[in-house]
C-alpha cells in the first residue's frame, strides 16, 4: 500500500494548494495580491463609490432597488443613486439592456418625470443616478392629501401627463404606486423609475421565467397574472387609477390580510367606490379612477392623456369622458374573458407564500450567435413597436374619441419603426371606424344657461338667444350675423324650431309667447298670445307655410300663416308635450305626457299610437320618414319605431342615461343620441351597435345634410362644428331590416353593380354603388337558398333543392333620388326538374348543379338544361365544389369528415385528404391550387397530386369551418376569422397581407370579391353585408408608406 | 406591503414553484456552495462519504423546510446564514442519531424555531474560520471559473490556458516572455493583456461575493475580512 501522497504546498507561503478550478493558484497568495491591489481606504462616511460618485447613505430599499443619497463629484451636487440590489444580479446581457433603457429613460424630459443623470454598472449590478427628491414620496404625504380633490386631480393630472409622456416615447412604466411619486423640496411631484420594473425581474424573452415584481396593491390584473413583460400602457392607466383611487378614498384598491388574498381581490372582486368609504368624494373623479381600474384594459380610460383630460375636465367644470360601466357587468364580462386568470393568480400565490413576490429561474444563458450589442439594440426597437401597437389597439378598441385618428397617428410611428404587418392590420382596423374631430368653434351667446341654439336644416345659419329680447341668426361657416330679429314682446327666447325647408321658423318666449318667422322678415309672421301655465309646444309644416301647435285645452290647431286660417286638427286631451312633422309633412308626431299618437297631418286622423311608458325629449324622424327616435324617460332607452305603423323597430340601450337630445344621421341609418349627463353615443340603428362615445354637454345637436359635419358644444359655453371621419374603407349597406337568419351565399353581377345575398327565407338584391337594398324574394321551405347572377348577364339565378333553379330578369328602373335602380321581372323555372341546386359556373360557361335525388353533379352546357349530362357523383349533404376549369370537384361530406377529390377526366377514383375537421373549400382560378379551411386551419393542396403545401392557423371561434375565397384573377384570397374580421393573402407565398377587422362583431357568413379585386363584400348572420374598399384602404396605406 | 426580496428567498421561492427552473436554480446552487459546506463537515470527523452526504442532507433540509425563505430577516452575509443553518443541522442531526442508537422519542428541535431568533445560533469561533477559509478558496474558485467562461465566450480559451498562470496567486508563473512568445503578442501587448486579466478576475470575485451580500456597500468589507482569513490561514501554515 503507497504513503498517501502530500498535499502540493505553494512555494511561496507553503499553503496547501486547492485543486479543481484553482489548480495552480495559491488561495492566499491570490487573495493577498488582491489585496494589494485594492483601493485605499476612504473616509468613513463613505459606504462605497463609483465612478464620479460618492455613495453616503441608504435611504430606501424595496424589491426594485435600493436608493442611496450620494455625492457627485463633478459637477458636485448631491443625487440619488439607485442600484439594483446584489440579490438580483442580472446577466451580462440583461445588464446590458437595463443600461440601453435607463438612457431611453434618460432621455425623457418632462417637468413630472424625475431626471435621469448618469447610468452605470458596479461589480456587476447596474446602477443610475437622478435628480435627489428630498420631500419624500407620495406614501409618506398620502394623509396631506385627504379630502383636498382639487389637488388630487392637479397632482394625478399631472402624474398623468408625465406618463403619456413617456409613453408617447415608448416607455411603459409598468410599477406606478405611491411609493414611486416623488416630492422635491419645493413641493413638485415627479413619477421616478420609469420602465425599471422589468429590470428587476428575469427578462421573459431570455428566460423561461416570468417574475412579478412590485406591490400588487397597485399592480394591474395582467401585470400579477402573465409578469412584468405583460405591462402595456393601459397597465400604467390602471397604476394611476390605484393612485388615484387611494388619495380618494385613503387607502389602496385593494387591501388583503396577505399576499394570496390580495392576489385573489385584483383578480376578483371589484374596488369598493371611495364615496362608500369617504364622504364627499367628488361623483366624476370617483368614476375617473374606477374606469381607470377596470379588469379589462381594453374597458379603461385608453390613454394616460385620457385620464390627465378628464380630470382637467374635471377641474374646468366641463364634463368628463369617462363612463361608469356597471359593476356585476363588468366582472362577469372580464370573467368571460380572462378564464385562465384566476388559476394563474392562485399558481402566483403559492409561489409567494415564501414571502418574496420576485420568481427567477436561474437563467444566464442565451448565447446567441449575434453580438449581444445589435440584438439589445433591435430588442428595444421592437419594444417600441410593440408599445405603439398596443396603444393603438387600446385607442381602437375604447370606442372613444381617438378610436381612429389618434391610433392612426400613433400607428404612423409603429410604421415608421418597422412597416409589419401588425400595423396594416391596425391601420385597416382603425380606417373602419369612425371619429369625431372638432373643427372650429362657434359664436353664441349663452346669457341664459337654458337658452339653446338652433342650426337650421340646411345647416348654413343658425339662430342663437343673445340675452336680450333680440335674438339673431348667425352663418355657420364664420358666426358671423346674418340677421338680427326684433320680437313683438319682452321676455328672452327659450327655443327654436324651424321649418324642415330652413325658410321659417317659430321661437317660444320665456313668457310662453309663439312667434312665427320667416328667415328674411323683419316681423313676426304670427304671434300666438301667452296662455296660461301651459307649456308651448310648437312645429312647422316641413314645406308649406303652416304653423301646428297646442293650445291650452290640449288640442292641436293648425295655422296657414299667410291666410291666417286655423282648424283643430286634433281634439283637446292631455298636455301637448312636443310636435314634430314628419319630414314629408304627412304627419305629424304628437306626444303628450302619457301618450304618444302619430296622426295624418292634414285628416287628423291617428295613424298609429303608442301607449305605455311615458315617453321623454323631442322625437327625431330619420330624413326618409321611415324611423322616429323616441326616448323612454325612466331608463334612458331609446326607442327606433317605424314611422308608418309605430312598430319598435330597434330598442338601444341608453347607458342608464336618459337622452336630452336625438338626431338621425342623414343618410346613413344611424342616430345621435347627448345624454343629461353629457355623452355623446353613435348608433348603428337596425344592429343596435353602439359605433362611438365621447363627452359632449347636451346643448344642441344637428348635422348638415351630407351627414358629415355636426353642431354641438365643446363646453358647456362652447358650440362648434365637428366633423366625422370619412368612412371609405368599410361601410355597412342599407337593409330594410335585419333577420334571424344565418346567411347562405353571395355573388357580384357581371358588371359589379348589383350583389345578392340569400339565406334560407329570402334572396336580397343590393345596389352595390349606393350601398343599399333594393329588391327582395321570398324564398319557401328551403334549408339553403343558392344565388349567382347569369354571367351573360341580366338575370338573377337562385336554386333550393326543392324548387330547383329559378330566374328572375333585372330589370332597371329611374330612381326616385335620380339613376336608376332595380326592380326583378316575373320568375321563371329552369330545367325540366323543379330539383337541385346551381353550384357555379366553368370557364367555359358550363353551369354546374347539385342534385340531391340523383346524387349527382350534372353539367348544363352552356347553360343549356336540354343538354344536361352526369359529372360526378355526390351524395347527399356532399357540398360539391368544382374547378372553373372542370377538371376536378371536391366533395366534402358531412356528417362523416371526408374531402374528396376527384379528377374527372382521368376517372381516377377520387383521393381523399387528411381533413380532419369539417371543412369548407375552394380551387383557384388558374386549377393550380385547392384550399380547405377547417374550424382551426387553413391548409392548400398543390394540383394536380394535392400534395400539402402551405398551412396556417384560424383562431377557434365556434364557427363551422373556415371559407377560403379567391379573387377573381387569383391573385388573393380572402379567408375568415372570428369576429368577423378577414385576413387577405398572397397567393404566391400565402403571406397575410392585411388583416381587416370590423369595429362591430360580425358573424361572418359568406365572402365575395368584387371582379377587379378591389372590394370584398361580407354577408353577415341576420342579413347585414359589409363593403371593403381595398382601393380605398391601399390608398391610405400608400400616403402612410405602408403598401403591401 | 413591500416584500423582501434577496437572492436566498428567490431560490425558496421558485423551489416551492416546482418546475424545472427551479431545480435548475437548486443544482447551481449546490454547485455554488457544497465545497465549504462538505470540507466543514469533513474537518469535524468522520469519513468522506458520510460528508457528502450529509451535505446532501442539509442542502435538502434548507430546500424542504423553507428555510431559504425565512433568510429573508437576516440582512447580511450569506456565509454566515448558511454557516449558522450548518451548524445547527450538523448538532441536530447528531441528537438524532443518538436518540435512535438510544431507541428513539427525543424530541426533534425545531430548526427553523431557532433560525427566527435575533441572534443566530451559536458557533465556535474555530469552526467559523474554518469554513469561511473554505469559504474564501471557493469564492475564488467561482470567480477563476466565470472568467474562463467568459474566455471561452470570446472562443479564446486556448489564450486564457496560457494567461491562467498569471491570474493573482499563480504559483511560479513562466516568465513574460514566454506568454508573449506563446499568444504571439509583443512584452508590451502582452503585460497590459495580463494586466487586463487582473483587473476582469477582482471584478469577478467581486461579482460573485455581490451574489452572497445584502447591500453593495458590504462587498469591501467582505472582501477585506476573507482575505484576512485566507492570510491567516497561510501564516499559520508557515509558522
Amino acid at each position: 500500500m503507497p504513503a498517501p501522497v502530500p498535499p502540493p504546498t505553494c512555494p511561496s507561503c507553503g499553503a496547501s494548494l486547492p485543486g479543481g478550478s484553482l489548480v495552480g493558484i495559491c488561495a492566499a497568495c491570490a487573495w493577498k495580491e488582491i489585496g494589494i491591489e485594492e483601493p485605499a481606504a476612504r473616509s468613513p462616511e463613505v459606504l462605497f463609490t463609483v465612478p464620479d460618485h460618492e455613495v453616503l447613505a441608504e435611504i430606501a430599499r424595496g424589491g426594485g432597488g435600493i436608493v442611496y443619497r450620494a455625492r457627485q463629484l463633478q459637477p458636485r451636487r448631491d443625487v440619488a443613486l439607485k442600484m439594483l440590489p446584489p440579490v438580483l444580479l442580472p446577466s451580462r446581457e440583461l445588464q446590458h439592456r437595463f443600461r440601453l433603457e435607463a438612457e431611453t429613460i434618460a432621455s425623457l424630459h418632462h417637468p413630472g418625470i424625475l431626471p435621469v443623470h448618469t447610468v452605470g454598472e458596479k461589480d456587476g449590478l447596474p446602477y443610475f443616478t437622478m435628480k435627489l427628491a428630498a420631500g419624500g414620496t407620495l406614501t409618506a404625504r398620502r394623509e396631506q392629501y385627504r379630502g383636498r380633490w382639487r389637488d388630487i386631480a392637479t397632482l394625478i393630472a399631472g402624474l398623468a401627463e408625465a406618463v403619456q409622456h413617456a409613453h408617447s416615447r415608448g416607455v411603459v412604466h409598468r410599477d406606478l404606486k405611491p411609493g414611486n411619486v416623488l416630492f422635491d423640496d419645493e413641493g413638485r411631484a415627479y413619477v421616478s423609475d420609469f420602465g425599471l420594473a422589468k429590470f428587476t425581474t428575469a427578462e421573459p424573452s431570455t428566460t423561461r421565467s416570468q417574475a412579478v415584481v412590485g406591490t400588487p396593491a397597485y399592480l394591474a390584473p395582467e401585470v400579477l397574472a402573465e409578469g412584468a413583460g405583460a405591462a402595456t400602457t393601459a397597465s400604467d392607466v390602471y397604476g394611476l387609477g390605484a393612485i388615484l383611487y387611494e388619495l380618494l378614498a385613503g387607502r389602496p384598491p385593494f387591501g388583503g390580510e396577505n399576499v394570496a388574498e390580495l392576489l385573489r381581490q385584483v383578480a376578483d372582486e371589484l374596488p369598493r367606490a371611495p364615496s362608500g368609504l369617504v364622504r364627499g368624494v367628488p361623483r366624476d373623479l370617483e368614476v375617473i379612477a374606477l374606469r381607470c381600474l377596470e379588469k379589462d384594459p381594453s374597458k379603461r380610460l385608453p390613454s394616460a392623456a385620457a385620464v390627465a383630460e378628464d380630470l382637467r375636465s374635471w377641474l374646468g367644470h366641463r364634463p368628463i369622458q369617462a363612463r361608469p360601466v356597471g359593476g356585476g357587468e363588468r366582472l362577469a364580462r372580464w370573467a368571460r374573458r380572462n378564464p385562465a386568470l384566476a388559476g394563474l393568480t392562485a399558481v402566483l400565490a403559492i409561489a409567494l407564500l415564501g414571502g418574496a413576490v420576485v420568481l427567477e429561474r436561474s437563467n444566464r444563458r442565451l448565447r446567441g450567435a449575434l453580438s449581444q450589442t445589435e440584438a439589445a439594440e433591435r430588442q428595444a426597437q421592437e419594444n417600441l413597436h410593440r408599445a405603439l401597437l398596443d396603444q393603438a389597439r387600446l385607442l381602437r378598441t375604447s370606442g372613444q374619441r381617438g378610436q381612429r385618428h389618434e391610433a392612426l397617428e400613433v400607428l404612423g410611428r409603429a410604421a415608421a419603426i418597422r412597416p409589419s404587418p401588425e400595423v396594416r392590420h391596425e391601420v385597416a382596423a382603425a380606417l373602419a371606424r369612425t371619429d369625431l374631430r372638432f373643427e372650429r368653434p362657434l359664436r353664441a351667446y349663452f346669457a341664459s344657461e337654458l337658452a339653446t341654439v338652433e342650426f337650421a336644416p340646411d345647416f348654413q345659419s343658425y339662430l342663437s338667444a343673445t340675452g336680450q329680447p333680440d335674438f339673431v341668426r348667425l352663418d355657420s361657416r364664420d358666426g358671423s350675423i346674418v340677421r338680427r330679429y326684433r320680437p313683438e314682446g319682452a321676455g328672452q327666447p327659450l327655443a327654436f324650431t324651424f321649418s324642415g325647408d330652413s325658410r321659417r321658423f317659430a321661437v317660444t318666449f320665456a313668457d310662453r309667447r309663439i312667434e312665427c318667422w320667416a328667415v328674411d322678415g323683419g316681423k313676426p309672421l304670427w304671434v300666438v298670445p301667452p296662455r296660461g301655465q301651459l307649456s308651448v309646444a310648437v312645429a312647422l309644416h316641413p314645406q308649406e307655410p303652416a304653423c301646428a301647435w297646442a293650445d291650452e285645452k290640449g288640442a292641436v290647431r293648425v295655422r296657414d300663416l299667410i291666410a291666417g286660417g286655423e282648424r283643430v286638427l286634433v281634439p283637446p286631451g292631455e298636455r301637448v308635450v312636443r310636435l314634430r312633422y314628419s319630414p314629408d309633412g304627412r304627419r305629424l308626431a304628437v306626444l303628450r305626457a302619457r301618450e304618444f299618437v302619430v296622426v295624418d297631418a292634414v285628416s287628423g286622423d291617428v295613424r298609429w299610437n303608442r301607449e305605455g311608458r311615458p315617453l321623454a325629449v323631442d322625437p327625431a324622424w330619420s330624413g326618409d320618414g321611415r324611423w322616429l327616435a323616441v326616448a323612454e324617460a325612466t331608463r334612458g332607452e331609446i326607442e327606433v319605431l317605424a314611422g308608418e305603423t309605430g312598430r319598435v323597430v330597434r330598442v338601444l340601450a341608453g347607458g342608464g342615461e336618459p337622452p336630452q337630445l336625438l338626431e338621425f344621421v342623414p343618410g346613413r341609418p344611424r342616430l345621435a343620441s347627448i345624454s343629461r349627463n353629457s355623452t355623446l353615443r353613435l348608433w348603428e340603428v337596425l344592429s343596435g351597435d353602439l359605433l362611438f362615445q365621447t363627452g359632449m354637454p347636451p346643448r344642441t345637436l344637428a348635422f348638415s345634410p351630407d351627414g358629415r359635419w355636426m353642431a354641438g358644444a365643446r363646453r358647456w359655453l362652447e358650440i362648434g362644428v365637428f366633423v366625422w371621419a370619412e368612412e371609405e374603407v368599410l361601410r355597412e349597406f342599407r337593409g330594410e331590416g335585419l333577420t334571424r337568419e344565418r346567411g347562405n351565399e353571395l355573388a357580384v353581377s357581371p358588371d359589379g353593380r348589383w350583389l345578392a345575398t340569400s339565406d334560407a327565407r329570402e334572396v336580397r338584391v343590393w345596389d352595390a354603388v349606393r350601398g343599399e337594398e333594393c329588391a327582395r324574394v321570398a324564398v319557401t321551405g328551403a334549408n339553403w337558398t343558392s344565388v349567382q347572377f347569369d354571367p351573360r348577364g341580366g338575370r338573377l339565378l337562385y336554386s333550393t333543392m326543392n324548387r330547383g333553379v329559378l330566374a328572375r330578369p333585372l330589370v332597371e328602373v329611374a330612381a326616385a333620388g335620380g339613376g336608376t335602380t332595380l326592380q326583378l321581372g316575373a320568375e321563371v323555372p329552369l330545367g325540366p326538374h323543379r330539383h337541385g341546386r346551381l353550384l357555379g359556373f366553368g370557364d367555359n360557361g358550363d353551369w354546374y348543379i347539385e342534385r340531391e335525388a340523383i346524387e349527382r353533379v350534372v353539367v348544363w352546357p352552356q347553360g343549356d338544361p336540354t343538354r344536361e349530362r352526369p359529372l360526378a357523383e355526390s351524395r347527399r349533404y356532399d357540398r360539391p365544389t368544382i374547378s372553373r376549369d372542370g377538371q376536378y370537384v371536391a366533395t366534402m361530406g358531412y356528417p362523416e369528415v371526408k374531402v374528396r377529390v376527384t379528377h374527372l377526366a382521368s376517372g381516377a377514383p377520387p383521393v381523399i385528404l387528411p381533413v380532419r375537421h369539417h371543412a369548407g373549400a375552394a380551387f383557384a382560378p388558374d386549377g393550380r391550387w385547392l384550399v380547405t379551411g377547417t374550424d382551426t386551419e387553413f391548409q392548400t393542396w398543390t394540383l394536380p397530386g394535392l400534395k400539402a403545401g402551405p398551412r396556417w392557423e384560424r383562431p377557434l371561434d365556434g364557427s363551422r369551418w373556415g371559407t377560403p375565397v379567391f379573387s377573381p384573377d387569383g391573385r388573393w384570397l380572402a379567408c375568415d376569422r372570428p369576429m368577423g374580421e378577414v385576413e387577405v393573402r398572397d397567393t404566391r407565398d400565402w403571406s397575410e397581407q392585411v388583416r381587416l377587422i370590423p369595429p362591430v362583431r360580425v358573424d361572418i357568413n359568406s365572402v365575395a370579391w368584387s371582379r377587379e379585386g378591389d372590394r370584398l363584400y361580407v354577408l353577415g348572420t341576420g342579413h347585414r353585408v359589409f363593403e371593403w374598399n381595398l382601393s380605398a384602404f391601399r390608398r391610405e396605406l400608400a400616403a402612410r408608406k405602408l403598401a403591401w | 406591503m413591500e416584500f423582501p426580496t434577496t437572492h436566498w428567498s428567490q431560490l425558496a421561492a421558485a423551489t416551492l414553484h416546482g418546475d424545472q427552473g427551479a431545480s435548475g436554480a437548486l443544482a447551481e446552487f449546490y454547485r455554488r456552495y457544497r465545497e465549504p459546506v462538505i470540507a466543514f463537515i469533513r474537518r469535524r470527523g468522520g469519513d468522506p462519504s458520510r460528508a457528502e452526504d450529509l451535505a446532501h442532507d442539509f442542502f435538502l433540509h434548507l430546500i424542504e423546510k423553507s428555510t431559504l425563505a425565512r433568510a429573508d430577516a437576516a440582512k447580511g452575509r450569506f456565509r454566515s446564514f448558511l454557516l449558522g443553518t450548518l451548524v445547527r443541522f450538523l448538532r441536530d442531526a447528531r441528537e438524532r442519531e443518538q436518540a435512535a442508537k438510544r431507541g428513539g422519542g427525543l424530541p426533534v428541535v425545531s430548526l427553523d424555531a431557532e433560525a427566527d431568533s435575533p441572534l443566530g445560533p451559536a458557533v465556535e469561533p474555530v469552526a467559523a474560520a474554518e469554513f469561511d477559509r473554505e469559504w474564501a478558496v471557493q469564492v475564488l474558485a467561482l470567480a477563476c471559473e466565470r472568467l474562463d467562461a467568459e474566455f471561452r465566450e470570446k472562443d479564446r480559451a486556448a489564450d486564457f490556458a496560457v494567461l491562467r498562470a498569471f491570474l493573482p496567486g499563480g504559483v511560479a508563473p513562466p516568465p513574460y516572455e514566454e506568454g508573449a512568445a506563446r499568444l504571439g503578442l509583443t512584452l508590451g501587448a502582452f503585460k497590459t493583456e495580463v494586466h487586463r486579466l487582473r483587473q476582469r478576475f477582482r471584478g469577478c470575485l467581486r461579482e460573485e461575493l455581490a451574489r452572497t451580500v445584502a447591500s453593495p456597500e458590504e462587498i469591501d468589507g467582505e472582501m477585506a475580512y476573507l482575505g484576512r482569513v485566507l492570510q491567516g490561514a497561510a501564516g499559520g501554515r508557515t509558522t
